[in-house]
Formats: C-alpha cells, sequence, structure tokens
C-alpha cells in the first residue's frame, strides 16, 4: 500500500506542480511584467529624443529635485526614530510599551489620503493651528513642509519595524559584555549595536526611501499641485497623464520604476548577505 | 579585591529571585553560587556584576570596602564571562579581547602595541594565539568559552565573574576547562565567583560553596563542609544521591537498626535517615543492626559498582554504591539476599520539606 500511495504521490506531483508554477508565472507576468514593460514601451513610444525632452523641462527638474530633497529629509528623522523606537522597544520593559507598538504600525493602517488630511485639518488655514500659523505667516500645507510631514508619516514605520524583531531576536548580552568591558553608550551603539543591525538598518532605509520617493495619496493631498514648488515626482506624473503627454508621464515613471527596480535588487543583495552572516551565527550556535 | 553582599532581595513582578541574601567572598577566593535553576544563583551574579539591581530596600554591595551598590557595571570594573559568551560576532577574536582596552578613555588606553601585546599575550595564556584572526562562529565552544574569558581578563578585573561557564560544553571539554580554570585562577590570585547547577563542579572547583534554593543561600563551607555536615536535607539531596529511611515509629526504628535515630526524634518531630549511596555497606552476615534486602539490579562497569536492593521488610528501593574491589570479593548477583548496614546516616526532621 505505502508504494501504491507513493506512487499516487509522484503521479500527482508530476502535473500539478508545473501547473501551479504556470499559474503563478502568468499571474506574475499578467499582473506585474506587462505592466511593468508597458511603462518603458510607453515611454519609449516616441523615440529616445522624446523621452529625453521629457526631463529637460524645468517643471520635471523640479519636481525630481523636490523629490529628492524629500527623501533627503525624511530618511534622516525615520532613521533616529526608527532606532530610537526598536531600541526602546526590544531593550527594554516599559508600561505603554504595546502602545507604541501599535502606534508604530498606524500608518500602515490609515489611508494615506486620510493621513494627508489630518495634517490639512491640523495646519490648513482652517484647521486647527491654521490661524496662528498665518499669523506668523509660516505656510505648511499647500508647501515643502506639509509634503515632508506627510512623507514622514506614511514612511515612519519601516525602519522601526525592521529593526524591532531583529534586535528582539538579537537579545542585548553582547551590548551587556560590552558594559562590563568598560564601553559607553555612545561605544556600545558604534562598536556593537550598529554592526550587528546593519543589514537591516540598510534594509529598512532602502523600502523607506522607495516608498518617501513614491508615495501619491498622502502628499497629493498637502500638496496643492503647484506647478514647479510642489510638485513630485508622482505628482507631476498625474499632471502630464491629466494633459494627455503620455510619452512624459511614462518617462517620469520609468524613473519611479528604475528606482523599484534597484529597491529591489539592493533588497536581495542585503537579504542574502545577512542571510549568509545569519547562518554563521547559527553554524556557532550548534557547534 | 573581596566581595560583600548584605541583604540582598530582588524581584520580578511578583516573582521573589532573592530573598535577603547576605554573601562574603574573601579576597583571591574562588566560590561557587550552586543551586538548581531558578533559584537566583545567576541573578546574585549579576547583581554583584552591577548588570542588575536590587530592590531598594537591599542592603549594600561592597567591593573592599567600597559601596558600588550606585554604580553600574561599567564602573564596577569585574571581569564577567556570560553563560553563552556574548562574543562580539562581527569582530574576530583579536579584536574581542582587545575591544575593553579600545573602548578606554583616551588618556589611559594602551598605544596599538600595547594593546598588540597584551591581547597576545592572553590568547597565549588560554592557548588560541594561533586564532586571533578567526571569527567566533568558526571556534568551537570550548574555544569560545576561552575567548570570553580572555577577553573578561584583559581589562585587568579585581573580580571575575563566571555565569555557568562550563554549562554548554560536552563533558569531557568541561573537565579540561575546569582544571585549567583552577590553575588560572590560582596563578593570578583573582577572587571569582562562578555559578554553576553541577554540584561535582562546585565541589571539585571551589574553595567554598554556597547552595541557594528559592532565592535563599541554604549553606556557605568548603566543599568537604557542605557535602560532610549537610545544614539540612535539600543541601544534602543536592550534593548528590541520598537514600532516605522514613523513622515515622518505634519499629521503623528497629527495623534500620538505628539506635541513634530514637535519640534524634524528639517530641512529635520524628527524624529521617539520610544516607548517601556510598555509605551504605553491604554484607553477605547478619547481625543487630543490619536490614535484609535483595539485590535488583547491578551496574559494575565504571569506578565503583552501583547496586540497586529493595528491603525485605518495607519493599523500598536502596541505592548503594561500593568499590569493585568489595564487589568481586562479595560475589554478588541478581536475586540475591544480602544485608545492608548505614554508615554516617544523618537525622532532619520528617516535616521538613524538600
Amino acid at each position: 500500500m505505502p508504494t501504491h500511495r507513493a506512487q499516487l504521490k509522484s503521479q500527482e506531483g508530476r502535473w500539478i506542480r508545473p501547473a501551479l508554477i504556470a499559474m503563478a508565472l502568468l499571474f506574475l507576468a499578467l499582473f506585474l511584467l506587462m505592466p511593468l514593460a508597458a511603462v518603458f514601451v510607453e515611454a519609449f513610444r516616441r523615440g529616445i529624443g522624446a523621452y529625453v525632452q521629457t526631463f529637460t523641462d524645468p517643471y520635471a527638474h523640479s519636481a525630481i529635485r523636490l523629490t529628492l530633497l524629500v527623501a533627503l529629509m525624511t530618511i534622516p528623522v525615520n532613521l533616529l526614530f526608527g532606532v530610537a523606537a526598536a531600541w526602546a522597544i526590544a531593550r527594554f520593559e516599559f508600561r505603554g510599551k504595546g502602545v507604541l507598538l501599535t502606534l508604530i504600525d498606524l500608518p500602515f493602517a490609515v489611508s494615506p489620503v486620510i493621513a494627508g488630511l489630518m495634517f490639512v485639518l491640523l495646519f490648513g488655514l482652517h484647521g486647527l493651528l491654521g490661524p496662528w500659523l498665518l499669523e506668523r505667516d509660516i505656510q505648511i500645507i499647500f508647501a515643502v513642509p506639509g509634503i515632508v510631514l506627510a512623507t514622514l508619516f506614511v514612511t515612519f514605520p519601516f525602519i522601526a519595524r525592521e529593526l524591532i524583531p531583529l534586535m528582539q531576536s538579537q537579545g542585548s548580552e553582547e551590548e551587556l559584555a560590552a558594559l562590563s568591558l568598560g564601553a559607553n553608550g555612545w561605544q556600545i551603539f558604534w562598536k556593537v549595536t550598529l554592526p550587528n543591525i546593519k543589514w537591516g538598518l540598510l534594509y529598512g532605509i532602502i523600502l523607506c526611501n522607495a516608498r518617501a520617493m513614491g508615495e501619491f495619496g498622502a502628499v497629493s493631498v498637502v500638496s496643492g499641485h503647484i506647478r514647479g514648488q510642489t510638485n513630485t515626482m508622482p505628482l507631476h506624473i498625474e499632471i502630464l497623464y491629466n494633459e494627455y503627454d503620455f510619452v512624459g508621464a511614462f518617462a517620469m515613471a520609468s524613473l519611479l520604476t528604475l528606482l523599484a527596480l534597484v529597491t529591489l535588487v539592493v533588497k536581495s543583495v542585503v537579504e542574502w548577505k545577512s542571510n549568509k552572516e545569519h547562518a554563521h551565527t547559527e553554524i556557532g550556535v550548534l557547534q | 579585591m573581596s566581595i560583600q553582599v548584605n541583604n540582598i532581595s530582588k524581584t520580578f513582578g511578583s516573582f521573589a529571585a532573592l530573598k535577603n541574601v547576605s554573601l562574603t567572598v574573601n579576597d583571591g577566593e574562588l566560590v561557587a553560587l550552586l543551586g538548581p535553576s531558578g533559584c537566583g544563583k545567576t541573578t546574585l551574579l549579576r547583581i554583584i556584576a552591577g548588570l542588575e539591581f536590587p530592590d531598594p530596600a537591599s542592603g549594600p554591595v561592597l567591593f573592599h570596602t567600597d559601596d558600588v551598590s550606585r554604580q553600574d557595571a561599567r564602573r564596577r570594573r569585574v571581569g564577567f564571562v556570560f553563560q553563552h559568551y556574548s562574543l562580539f560576532r562581527h569582530m574576530n577574536i583579536f579584536d574581542n579581547v582587545a575591544f575593553g582596552l579600545r573602548v578606554r578613555p583616551r588618556n589611559v588606553r594602551p598605544n596599538k602595541a600595547e594593546i598588540k601585546h597584551r591581547v597576545e599575550s592572553l590568547l597565549n595564556l588560554v592557548q588560541l594565539e594561533r586564532h586571533a584572526a578567526l571569527y567566533p562562529w568558526q571556534l568551537s565552544g570550548g574555544q569560545r568559552q576561552r575567548v570570553a574569558l580572555a577577553r573578561a581578563l584583559a581589562v585587568e578585573p579585581k573580580i571575575l565573574l563566571l555565569d555557568e561557564p562550563f554549562g554548554a560544553l560536552d563533558a569531557k571539554v568541561r573537565k579540561e576547562l575546569r582544571h585549567w580554570l583552577r590553575r588560572l585562577h590560582d596563578e593570578m590570585a583573582i577572587t571569582s565567583v562562578f555559578v554553576t547547577h553541577d554540584q561535582e563542579e562546585a565541589l571539585e572547583l571551589a574553595d567554598r560553596v554556597a547552595v541557594l534554593n528559592t532565592g535563599r543561600i541554604e549553606q556557605v563551607g568548603t566543599p568537604e563542609e557542605v557535602y560532610d555536615h549537610p545544614a539540612n536535607p535539600f543541601v544534602f539531596n543536592f550534593l548528590g544521591n541520598v537514600n532516605i529511611f522514613h523513622c515515622r515509629d518505634k519499629e521503623a526504628r528497629q527495623q534500620v537498626g538505628l539506635a541513634q535515630a530514637a535519640a534524634a526524634t524528639t517530641g512529635e518531630k520524628v527524624a529521617a535517615a539520610y544516607v548517601r549511596p556510598h555509605d551504605i555497606e553491604i554484607s553477605r552476615a547478619a547481625d543487630s543492626e543490619t536490614i535484609p534486602a535483595r539485590v535488583v539490579h547491578i551496574a559494575a562497569a565504571g569506578p565503583v559498582a552501583k547496586i540497586q536492593l529493595a528491603r525485605l521488610d518495607t519493599r523500598e528501593m536502596v541505592h548503594a554504591e561500593i568499590t569493585r574491589q568489595k564487589y568481586r570479593q562479595l560475589n554478588l548477583n541478581t536475586g540475591e539476599s544480602v544485608y545492608i548496614k548505614l554508615q554516617n546516616p544523618r537525622y532532619f526532621s520528617e516535616d521538613y520539606v524538600i
């Protein structure tokens, strides 16, 4: 009987496995690869000249500049926050830890459009702090600060979420060892903690960056779509598309797509690297 | 440097890990904290190191005559060897050992050549001089333990604390490292405390042993003292195998042939006799103090012959250990009836719960 069963199983496997693989591939091709290819096909529809032409537009320049600026401002803040939050949650027991963990996840749960709207309700002309800001001539909504704030809100879980499980699984014994050897907090962080979390941190930064550059919903609500001033790349793409400038829209989109592809490649490298190091420690434990 | 802890208590939430523990470790001594898991021995060690802080009502921790209660691990300058070594996984062996020297403030930091010299001599000491460039994951458990020790010694601590130093090693490596650690301790004359749950390790290695149970120190003494004169049944039980002979009524006392049991039994409290397996004497001839028993099982491989017997009167099991020579003389076989006699019995009242 066992032999019969085994045979049946392998016969099943003979056609089920390729079928499943084919289905998965077909799905991937249909929903991921085709749109991806479409972006580039559309971008180059009128030749390389028209493609390059898109990027000579000063509005395009300013959109790219603004997107880079937002990413550059978002990442350091999230880096600081992410490491601090992960450190606090992984290393210390305190009241309200659960609440903090839930709050970190909040941006994942809230629709980005709602997130943007919250900032409008807070800092907008008719918002809670609007009159106060107006008196002091500080503009947040429909200006760069609003875009940065909205992006910060949307991206802040990425680094913390990446680090918390990593730091929890590594434990604090190495840090305590460093402490007992006379290292101060700063030395412990730079010489022991950081080297151990560097791959996770890098991965978190990559994800955070990708999201910061690609965020549409939250930014769309607070930006005001002022060309040359508050238009980020995703918003610029929408405007070009709405103006029937398909080549321009897709050319711009191809840049963001390239960013996504680079992110994926770096992510795989980082995962591979950290797995390799992790495997080493695992083997070490078994010995 | 001597260590003194006074009235230390430590609670984690509602769990009392230590209850009013006091202990003195003399200068240059090697003391073992021995006890079952969860008895608080590691907590006590970490409190001495400053990695954990006792409850506010606790007494001070003194190093020599200095009160270090308020200092953290960084300021106490003790060498601490962690149970799982806790080597820095991204540093090679050399950098691991050099860490404590490199993090010193600039004005007291040795220069590069001095650090190199010091690390090399330490690696020499732990016999790992050829492994300096390797990473922790490339070493065996015993080698890693020695790196952890070298790393702790690099900062020239006056006190060395070791948390289950041989816990994760296999039996043979364990024994080797044990002798090696003892030699090292004697050469460096550094006050040391180590935690273990292995009574053999504690008795063999330590100058004095502190036996802990449920957050209290049950007894402190030299290995001979705690082994030969255990303060209570727990210590007796924890330090080795034991046969317990209940003497609840007069008849039972007569049966076990214990004239002293009657004397040890006062008032309502009845005593039980505790006897080590090697204090069970087996003979072919009966006398007034022997108990008849049947041989149930014999394990004669190893340095002593382990004989399992069943008392003919109560059917209770008795474990005996006799020399191989004696075993050959007696020519014992399974199923035979013999007589046992209790040597060096210790009496503890029966209401004492182990």
